[in-house]
């Protein structure tokens, strides 16, 4: 018995040596700087069961409390850029298609209005107005996804399939028009590249005229539930000065009150002719960003109505030859996504391929805050300021 | 028939005992029964969960092993008996195999003491429980406690740092939901008067003890919901570190015997909730509609209903809550929930001051030794409220209008958490006339 | 609007710049970053506090540069910047003075092996830590990644030895 409980009894030279003096001396004054903490090192993998993808995020934390949060990206990295420039105009836009995922249209909007900007050609109305609208619906099922997606971080199990039914009209909506439920390829330097049938058009009427008493729903279930409201007040705030410094851009840069929205500041197609208001909120926190993507989903219904309603006959594209030539030029375009500004740095050299193909990807900027956001907070809150971000790691790594 | 009724109420309060219930085999068969039903009861709730999750998500659940799913518990206990049994290699082997069983032991105590219903043999009363012990709900309240060792063993057991994490943060969700549990429970204990099970269903058969203490209901159904750890309280067991929580590293029939805990918590909760608050075995068809000799079977049918409707209720709430963080879970329970429960028990406590029929437990007994109670009020309505207050005592008076007040006050408080939160949402209807669409 | 740019250029602006106002792009040399930096950042009248690309880019005759997208809320102007990256591959770091920079200048480490100096924490973002090769350079042929188009020819040649000596004929 004795020599089983050996090694429980304290040996002489761990009493009587320096550390133990120096630790009972401590005990006696109470003091408390000898004490041994370490930081826990937590790693949230990069495989989560909420659906961001592929993000691996390294979070020091002092027991609940993160002290830092250091994201490691890379993960779906698939060399875009550098693929674009072996391939002709065209064939980018498959490629760049898989670049935000979720919001494909915009994907193919960077890039049309990259080339656009250094050839010359005159995209008709119709075409223009066609964009508009395809665009509206690919804002409105990507933030129906992500408030699916968000709402299941934070626990609440049954928005998110209420988000999927919608988010099936809306893919058999834009199925319609482009022939794809996801990855559209459907705008195209010129105009759009093909025409919508009568289907589009009575389709998109039927879901604009009941989309609008669907988020009163969601808003009715979520925004006006006690326990969410406390999750997410007062979390990942950012403020004004600090989110223009660190250059967020869409939701993230409206819910921290700086009224930037490219498609009024900067604007781009037929956006100047639609009367639809910016959602702006002064919060800075997660609910902030959250009430301004609601309303971003029904100023988009909004502007879908307009575009249907006002739809001018016309062709669909403008005359382009089949391979692009691009002028020799640097451009940067620069359109409003779901997530924030969408960015394309072209430069051309009048031959068929690029120069250099630069897509400035605006999950990858807001990515970079989180270190900031999520500082003082529990691993809770980390969960749904992430969710706030709304980042697709596709964009974020191209 | 008023006659009969009082007469057998009289009778029942000296409570009679199964018949033969000395006899340990027959209450062992008895107690073999009731597991037997319990198993089956907790595989056909984890159906019905699934199902009824899937209807509020607008999908179907389970439904193709066998006719509407009915098969699909027997395919997972299947699957989960053949499962590889893992367990780590610096696991804890003790804590970590007993841990299971630690956890459901206390779902089977549990129960021994439900009341399920009431059947009338040889001009008595006799009713259907294993054992109705005098301390009935004390007893279930010390069974219950013993979850939490089952739960911490199984988080050191793992030899995971965050299994231990996790299981931490659900002892002490438990152990601090259990306060405001227990004052919830102590308000009806005072009300009927008695700890024992039956007792307090008996104290219930003039109004169900969820209307005169719609606090401790409500108190009673939050901590029941968090006592099982079950959404909006689950943050132990679900994504919280995106580990899940005391079970991840259990595999097979270990996990099942968790999740099966779980179920059967469920159940049991239901049940506790129905038997203190909602009446128990009473029903508008009892006694008589079917007739005495079929007392047995329309009391557990509705025992069985309220506690499934109660299921429901918990399923339904647990598809449409997100969930706590762990800070404000422990606010909740220490900062909400307790004053709420020590409202409650002062109202209790003032109704049996002042001898109120809605609080009192020794009613029953009063009604049978005759006396004024007797003839006033022998089964008060609705209505009777307003003559007894016409009737009263300037104190009694005083006492109404207080508690009348203070339950205002609190319910007030309740609606204005809730309302507060809705400004600033605009309907569609107002923002398409703003826009002129 | 772009009239302020140039004049608060000339006044400011100590080194050699070239600033074309159609396309409203400036081109400065190498070394020049930092002073250019300070002068958008703090000048009232321009006051460019939002940083909105960062990237570079690569010429087949090996001249680098990085490209920078400027905005200004207060005044509402837009500037494109081409900084020439000297031949040590190094350049000052806009991070101090705008954080966005910070991963978007690790980026371009990554992609093109430019060092920023002054930068808080410059390691490869989205490539391995342990990877060699600095993929967008035009030196960094896409064919010899890994050496996997030898690889796969090395090993049809085994599964097929007389295929391969005529395959090796016709190629040459």
């Amino acid at each position: 018995m004795a020599r089983m409980l050996r090694h429980m009894r304290p040996r002489p030279k761990d009493l009587f040596s320096e550390r133990a003096k120096y630790e009972r001396d401590a005990r006696l004054e109470k003091r408390t700087d000898t004490l041994d903490t370490e930081d826990l090192i937590l790693n949230m993998g990069p495989q989560h069961p909420s659906t961001h993808g592929v993000l691996r995020l390294k979070v020091k934390t002092d027991g609940e409390v993160v002290k830092e949060v250091i994201p490691y990206l890379g993960y779906l990295h698939r060399g875009i850029e550098k693929n674009c420039e072996q391939k002709e105009y065209l064939q980018f836009f498959p490629i760049v298609d898989r670049a935000d995922y979720l919001s494909s249209m915009f994907n193919n909007m960077i890039c049309t209005q990259a080339i656009e900007n250094l050839m010359d050609v005159e995209v008709p109305d119709r075409a223009q107005w066609i964009r508009v609208a395809v665009m509206e619906l690919n804002r409105i099922a990507s933030h129906l996804l992500w408030f699916g997606t968000f709402l299941l971080d934070l626990g609440a199990l049954t928005p998110f399939f209420y988000a999927l039914r919608d988010r099936e009209d809306l893919m058999d909506i834009l199925e319609l028009a482009s022939g794809a439920r996801l990855l559209y390829n459907y705008i195209r330097p010129g105009g759009v590249r093909s025409d919508v049938n009568p289907a589009f058009i009575k389709k998109s009427h039927e879901f604009v005229k009941k989309f609008p008493g669907y988020i009163d729903e969601y808003e009715e279930l979520v925004t006006g539930n006690a326990i969410f409201v406390e999750r997410v007040t007062g979390v990942g705030v950012i403020s004004k000065e600090r989110a223009v410094a660190r250059a967020l851009s869409g939701p993230m840069l409206r819910g921290s009150g700086v009224n930037w929205d490219l498609r009024k500041n900067e604007p781009y197609g037929a956006y100047p002719k639609f009367k639809f208001d910016v959602a702006v909120e002064d919060g800075c926190d997660v609910m902030a960003r959250y009430k301004v993507r609601m309303m971003e989903m029904r100023q988009s219904t909004r502007i879908i109505k307009q575009a249907l309603d006002g739809l001018p006959e016309g062709e669909y594209t403008a005359k382009v030859p089949a391979i692009l030539k691009p002028k020799a030029g640097v451009t940067y375009a620069r359109i409003e996504s779901p997530r924030g500004e969408l960015g394309a740095y072209l430069v051309s050299d009048g031959t068929k391929k690029p120069v250099r193909f630069h897509l400035r990807a605006p999950s990858f900027v807001n990515l970079a805050a989180i270190d900031e956001m999520g500082r003082g907070h529990m691993i809770a809150d980390l969960v749904a300021i992430l969710g706030s971000v709304d980042i697709v790691l596709g964009d974020v790594d191209r | 028939m008023s006659e009969f009724v009082t007469n057998g109420i009289l009778d029942a309060v000296q409570i009679v005992p199964w018949p033969f219930a000395n006899t340990a085999i027959l209450m062992a068969l008895g107690f073999l029964v009731c597991v037997l039903f319990l198993v089956v009861t907790v595989m056909y709730l984890t159906l019905i969960e699934r199902r009824l999750l899937g209807f509020i998500q607008i999908r179907l659940g389970p439904n193709r092993v066998g006719p509407q799913g009915i098969l699909q518990p027997i395919a997972d206990a299947v699957k989960l008996l053949l499962k590889e049994d893992i367990v780590n290699l610096n696991a804890d082997r003790l804590s970590f195999n007993l841990a299971p069983a630690v956890v459901f032991m206390p779902t089977i105590l549990a129960f021994v003491v439900l009341p399920f219903g009431v059947a009338a043999l040889n001009q008595t009363y006799s009713f259907i429980v294993i054992k109705d012990l005098n301390v009935g709900i004390l007893y279930l309240m010390a069974v219950s406690s013993y979850t939490i060792i089952g739960l911490l063993m199984a988080g050191w057991g793992s030899n995971n740092k965050w299994s231990l994490v996790g299981a931490m943060r659900s002892a002490a969700q438990i152990i601090s939901y259990e306060v405001p549990m227990v004052l919830a429970v102590l308000g009806v204990v005072v009300a009927a008067g008695t700890m024992s099970m039956v007792g307090i269903v008996n104290a219930q058969y003039h109004v169900w003890f969820f209307i005169p203490q719609i606090l401790g209901f409500l108190v009673y159904v939050i901590t029941g919901i968090s006592e099982t750890n079950r959404s909006p309280f689950d943050l132990p067991e679900a994504e919280s570190e995106l580990v899940a929580g005391f079970h991840t590293e259990y595999s097979g029939m270990k996990w099942a015997l968790f999740f099966l805990a779980e179920y059967a918590n469920l159940f049991i909760i239901s049940a506790i909730i129905t038997t203190l608050f909602l009446g128990g075995w009473h029903g508008p068809a009892l006694p008589g509609g079917l007739g005495m000799n079929l007392l047995w079977l329309t009391s557990i049918f509705w025992f069985l209903a309220k506690t499934y409707a109660m299921v429901f209720v918990l399923i339904w709430v647990r598809a449409t809550l997100p969930r706590f963080r762990v800070d404000q879970m422990m606010s909740f329970a220490w900062k909400f929930l307790l004053p709420v429960a020590l409202v409650n028990f002062f109202i209790v406590a003032l109704g049996v001051a002042y001898r109120h029929p809605w609080y009192d437990g020794t009613i029953m007994s009063r009604i049978a030794s005759g006396g004024e109670y007797a003839t006033k009020i022998a089964r008060p309505n609705f209505w009777d409220v307003f003559v007894v207050f016409s009737q009263l005592t300037p104190e009694e008076k005083a006492f109404y209008i207080v508690v009348v007040f203070l339950t205002a006050v609190v319910l007030a408080v309740l609606i204005g958490l809730f309302v507060r939160v809705k400004q600033g949402i605009k309907p569609s209807r107002e923002l398409e006339k703003q826009w002129q669409l | 609007m772009s009239e302020i740019i140039s004049k608060r250029l000339s006044e400011g602006f100590g080194g050699e710049y070239e600033y074309d106002p159609a396309k409203g792009l400036l081109k400065i040399g190498a070394g020049r970053v930092g002073a250019l930096a300070k002068l958008l950042r703090s000048d009232p009248a321009l006051s460019f506090d939002y940083l909105r690309n960062l990237t570079a880019q690569d010429f087949p005759d090996g001249v680098f540069t990085v490209v920078y997208n400027f905005y200004s809320f207060a005044t509402g102007l837009n500037l494109m910047v081409h900084a020439l990256v000297p031949a040590s591959m190094q350049l000052e770091s806009v991070t101090p003075v705008w954080p966005s920079a910070d991963w978007q200048e690790r980026e371009v480490y990554d992609m093109f092996g430019i060092v920023f100096t002054g930068h808080p924490d410059l390691r490869r973002i989205l490539m391995d830590e342990d990877c060699n090769f600095f993929p967008l350079r035009k030196s960094f042929k896409l064919d010899l990644v890994h050496g996997m188009k030898d690889m796969k020819r090395a090993e049809d040649d085994k599964k097929n030895p007389k295929k391969a000596g005529a395959a090796k004929e016709s190629d040459g």
